[in-house]
């Protein structure tokens, strides 16, 4: 019922999409999960998982492809696609948690859960990098903005909208609109780093 | 802010921009290449602005990624609704019936005290912080996962995917201490109060100690002082000590 509302192309070639996802054409990406999400879920359900999990396991699968697209970790060879690709990580994603679910259940999980926990907790810790600390310390500054720059940001980095369309959304004129980007900019920048180093991280 | 040192002119941001959007030609991508090689401040400066401007493109993805899933969303909520039926609507009478009393017991409170309560809950409510996750590595993917959202105060979404966990098994103690502290963070405290009391009855729970202080928050929250202090005391954090005498013996 809601088909309506979000737009789907068929026949995109290969060239079309890795262009789609590299400029977050919304187009190009719907289509792309459109096209596969069904595939995904069916696995995953068939597979003794819920719609909610095939759901995040789908997401995450779309990121990394997403992410794999734009670093030229993916590129077109003879005979691969994009839609076969995001199938194939979304499918181990979900093999490498049965797997570890299985594991798990064999110690029984119900009677020792919190002692691991607290073990994972340490692990953690070690585990996380450097790079994964300052992605998580931005995403939690993304969230400390205001509306009205976590908006503009996101129109102009992902939508790619220029800055006379977000300055005629906003009602402000071109040149203030830009400024407001670096002000908005400046800001994330201190709550991202900034804040990392005042708590000796 | 803006006395502040800039990090960054307006133009350099707007360089680093062209550069990763792939509007730059030859010669300005060479020049830029350039810079970045020689200047190594520079260099710590455009990876410090490449990592903001990913992480806003991908927090727009994730909510794009929503967008897309609509379609299929209908049909999810109707085939999982009906997998767990019984769990659900005990659970609800269960709430309505305590909510029946507490509104009863609230409202004689409500006369007497509501600013101290609300003064006092305000100043002491702070989420739990929650507990660390590796996506993708940790064992517990789904619990791993409601983490996240959580720990990002998406707490709609936490309360959805923790619950769905909670009916294969109803009496587990994280599961119903963080749907606990997540409705009390969400401003439902009267949902709060319902996963709370269960998280207090396993005895062994690390969580125990918290539980307690989190249901004092919840009923405190509600104006029943009395029953709030009595959960405090069986609290051993210092924070509910605080708080006890903050209510008065």
């Amino acid at each position: 019922m809601h088909k309506e509302t979000i737009a789907y192309k068929n026949n995109l070639t290969q060239e079309e999409f890795i262009d789609g996802l590299k400029t977050n054409n919304e187009l190009v990406m719907g289509t792309l999960y459109n096209g596969n999400y069904p595939k995904i879920e069916a696995y995953v359900v068939k597979n003794s998982g819920s719609k909610t999990m095939a759901k995040d396991i789908f997401q995450e699968a779309f990121i990394a492809t997403w992410k794999n697209v734009r670093n030229d970790k993916f590129q077109i060879q003879h005979g691969t696609t994009i839609d076969a690709y995001l199938c194939q990580i979304a499918r181990n994603k979900w093999k490498d948690f049965l797997r570890s679910t299985t594991h798990r259940n064999t110690i029984n999980a119900e009677e020792v859960g919190n002692l691991r926990i607290v073990e994972d907790e340490i692990e953690t810790e070690k585990k996380c990098t450097q790079e994964e600390k300052s992605k998580i310390a931005v995403m939690k500054a993304i969230d400390l903005l205001g509306e009205q720059c976590r908006s503009l940001l996101m129109k102009f980095y992902f939508e790619r909208k220029s800055m006379k369309d977000i300055a005629g959304e906003l009602q402000l004129d071109a040149a203030s609109t830009r400024n407001k980007k670096y002000r908005c900019m400046q800001r994330l920048r201190e709550f991202a780093f900034e804040a990392q180093i005042r708590n000796g991280q | 802010m803006d006395n502040k040192q800039q990090h960054i002119s307006e133009q350099e941001l707007e360089a680093i921009e062209s550069y990763l959007f792939n509007k730059m030609d030859g010669t300005e991508k060479s020049a830029f290449e350039m810079k970045l090689q020689t200047n190594k401040k520079f260099r710590e400066e455009f990876q410090k602005q490449r990592a903001l401007i990913e992480g806003i493109e991908e927090k727009a993805l994730i909510s794009k990624l929503n967008d897309f899933h609509k379609p299929f969303q209908g049909k999810q909520a109707d085939s999982e609704i009906l997998k767990k039926p019984t769990y659900k609507r005990n659970r609800f009478h269960w709430v309505a019936a305590s909510v029946a009393v507490l509104i009863g017991l609230g409202s004689f409170w409500l006369m007497n005290k509501p600013t101290q309560s609300d003064r006092l809950f305000s100043q002491y409510f702070v989420p739990d912080s929650g507990l660390p996750t590796t996506m993708g590595k940790n064992d517990n993917y789904a619990f791993s996962r409601a983490m996240v959202d959580y720990k990002y105060g998406k707490y709609e979404s936490a309360i959805e995917m923790w619950e769905e966990q909670l009916s294969q098994k109803p009496k587990n103690d994280t599961l119903n201490y963080y749907l606990g502290v997540a409705h009390l963070a969400n401003g439902n405290e009267k949902n709060a109060i319902s996963f709370l009391k269960t998280a207090v009855k396993q005895e062994q729970s690390v969580f125990k100690d918290k539980a307690f202080y989190y249901l004092g928050m919840a009923l405190l929250k509600q104006a029943d002082i009395s029953s709030a202090k009595e959960n405090l005391k069986k609290s051993s954090l210092r924070k509910s000590k605080e708080l006890i005498s903050e209510l008065g013996e």
